[in-house]
């Protein structure tokens, strides 16, 4: 067990921990914008899994990482319109919404990744994003390994921390969204656009989940596997409460769960008295662990999960 | 997540026969098979893109499920568990609650069979079967009972934790079937046969087993439990609006819990189906993903047992069919999972589009 106390052991925990972070913070991100607009969409579990292939197929075709995470990007936007017009336009139910969304999108995959791959196996290797010392920073001890040889993706999740917290809660944009989530109808009377204001969010929270698959296929693996999602959207859900609708929150959720996900993935190396099939529910019962931890403390925006109808019906 | 969050429940008030006109039942029959048929347009698309025709694809899709004594034979056997299942999912529905924990709940209720199965030698089929069909009930009922608890006490979104426990529930079967319950000398992830005295009978002649006859019958039960009984009207009122519900004296708390425990137990006889009817041991991965294609069997049978039983059937004929579509024009199987989730998102759109368009009048009016 004394191996678990080295330091060489210590960084590469915490810098897989940072990493199998960034898809999870991303879509977590994503899911905040939307979630704080009033709409609950666990369609992202799907979106990253379509985002994740579509990356590749980006990549793939176009010899180019950037057009891979492009190609998750628009998957997701496309994605997030569709969620926007049953839940928003049609008042259908969130839940039932997004559910659909993982079903269509577990099976599009499957059958666009065997049409295109062939029945078994996985893709060939795509051009993807390799990690990126960044100067000087890199060089810190213990620090610099962890944070600052990451690949450009995993930057992008953790600076877009500090730019989501602005615009939520910095600017006119910010404060408009967060007035639909809370109260959809004084929104209104304000004299702001409801029913633009949950398309534009849910629509960037998709594109966000799309970009968290990219990470996925293309900069952890450069191949895609089936259902390579494996539950991250869902692991997002909770980072999402967990974090208390706030994207720092969000961060250190992310964080707490990416690092676990590393322990037991370096557990499973090292350790032959818990066996891997255990290991592997870590990160679900933390999970369940952390959303009974913030019980009493977790306050969702208001109108989450209710649909907005103008001529007086809902809230 | 601590408000509540409504799923879609087709227009009935808890007394519900009675102010059911001709009309809405009208809508119920065509408003689902409207998204079947839309689902097959869109889903033409990828069937396209892959160079096939679609209605050859859609023909050897149906001649595989329905066009011969061994495709209906599969046909049958592969709906009881989707029927069972899509049942577990409708309770909870009807109650207000989304149990997305199926497919865990599937795994461990045959963990529960299965550790009556490899215990009882010897015993009489008469005690044997029942027993080990209550037992893989009372498991599956356990691990949504969790959720369930957690949902009514501390208002923690039965959503989240419900598809947690799948990934805890299937791992934790994984370990189980390697440790503890392997069996010996250990070289297959896969517990010992079960008694032969728990096993379902073949009927007819043929590949069928009991198991359908269980889900038609449990279909019965729950049709009588849910509207003419009064922990049924509970169940409803507390889904209809639970703050009313409340105001009435029922308790909301316990019927959440009962839902949910209900519900947990039908997805862990789907379980038990695959035990006792197919597989007579626990391996790994022998569910195909029955819990989430449960999801959309009730909501295309609008949470009805009819409407499963029926749905139920047309997703195991496109499941059993798909086999023969990919050998004979090869469109990958997966493509049924796509069109049970343009089902879905096609029946949701429906079953909103009427009042959409009552809104769009009522707008148009005004101005």
């Amino acid at each position: 067990m004394e191996i678990i106390f080295t330091s060489d052991f210590l960084i590469n925990l915490f810098s897989a921990g940072v990493r199998l972070a960034a898809p999870l913070l991303m879509a977590a991100l994503g899911e905040i914008i939307a979630e704080r607009s009033g709409l609950l969409n666990i369609g992202i579990e799907g979106i990253i899994l379509l985002g994740a292939l579509f990356a590749v197929f980006g990549a793939d075709f176009s010899g180019n990482a950037w057009v891979g995470a492009l190609s998750a990007v628009i998957t997701g936007a496309i994605l997030g319109l569709i969620f926007a017009f049953i839940t928003v336009t049609l008042g259908g139910d969130q839940v039932v919404t997004g559910t659909a969304i993982n079903i269509l999108a577990l099976g599009l995959s499957t059958y666009l990744f065997r049409l295109a791959y062939g029945l078994e196996g996985s893709s060939h290797e795509v051009e993807f994003f390799r990690p990126l010392a960044i100067p000087v920073l890199a060089e810190i001890p213990f620090i610099g390994p962890i944070f600052f040889r990451q690949s450009l993706l995993v930057y992008l999740a953790f600076i877009l921390v500090p730019i989501t917290a602005y615009f939520l809660f910095r600017t006119m944009w910010g404060l408009s969204l967060r007035a639909v989530g809370d109260h959809p109808r004084a929104a209104d009377t304000m004299g702001i656009n409801v029913t633009r204001t949950r398309y534009l969010a849910v629509t960037a929270g998709g594109m966000l989940a799309g970009l968290a698959g990219s990470i996925l296929t293309l900069s952890h693996l450069n191949i895609f596997v089936e259902n390579i999602s494996a539950g991250r959207g869902f692991i997002a859900l909770a980072a999402v409460v967990f974090g208390q609708w706030s994207p720092v929150g969000a961060m250190f959720s992310a964080l707490l769960f990416g690092v676990a996900d590393a322990f037991q993935l370096r557990l499973q190396t090292i350790s032959k008295i818990l066996p891997y099939q255990l290991l592997a529910t870590i990160p679900y019962i933390l999970t369940v662990l952390a959303l009974v931890g913030v019980v009493g403390r977790a306050y969702p925006p208001k109108s989450l999960g209710t649909p907005y109808l103008r001529e007086g019906r809902g809230s | 997540m601590t408000e509540n969050l409504q799923p879609t429940i087709p227009d009935q008030t808890p007394t519900g026969k009675t102010n059911k006109t001709f009309m809405s039942s009208l809508t119920n029959i065509l408003l689902p098979l409207g998204a079947v048929l839309l689902a097959m347009l869109v889903g033409a698309i990828p069937i396209a893109i892959a160079g096939v025709s679609p209605l050859d694809a859609y023909r050897e899709l149906m001649i595989g499920a329905f066009g011969s004594k061994f495709g209906i034979s599969e046909t049958i056997i592969k709906s009881a568990p989707l029927i069972l299942a899509g049942l577990g999912f409708a309770f909870a529905s009807r109650c207000g609650l989304f149990n997305i924990g199926g497919e865990g709940q599937i795994y461990i209720g045959a963990l529960g069979t299965t550790l009556v199965g490899i215990t009882v030698y010897g015993l009489s089929p008469w005690l044997a079967m029942p027993l080990a069909i209550l037992v893989g009930g009372l498991f599956g009922s356990f691990w949504a009972a969790i959720p369930g608890v957690l949902k009514a006490r501390f208002g923690i979104s039965e959503v989240i934790t419900t598809i947690m426990f799948n990934y805890i529930g299937i791992n934790l079967v994984a370990y189980l079937i390697r440790g503890p319950l392997v069996e010996p000398p250990g070289y297959f992830p896969e517990t010992a046969e079960l008694a032969k005295s728990t096993w379902y009978p073949m009927l007819f002649g043929s590949r069928i087993h009991l198991g359908i006859l269980v889900a038609v019958l449990f279909s019965i039960l729950i049709y009588i439990l849910l509207w003419h009984t009064p922990l049924g009207y509970q169940v409803r009122a507390v889904g209809m609006n639970a703050a009313a519900a409340e105001y009435a004296g029922i308790k909301v708390k316990r019927n959440m819990i009962i839902a949910m425990m209900i519900s947990g137990a039908l997805a862990g006889l789907a379980g038990t189906n695959e035990m006792l009817g197919i597989q007579h041991r626990l391996i790994e991965a022998f569910s195909p993903g029955f819990g989430f294609d449960a999801i959309a069997v009730s909501l295309l049978g609008q949470n009805h047992p009819l409407g499963i039983v029926l749905s139920g059937i047309l997703f195991s004929g496109l499941r059993a069919g798909a086999g023969a579509m990919q050998r004979a024009v090869g469109i990958p199987d997966a493509i049924v999972r796509t069109l049970q989730g343009l089902v879905v998102l096609f029946v949701v759109a429906s079953t909103m589009l009427p009042q959409f368009i009552a809104r769009i009048r009522s707008f148009r009016q005004e101005k």
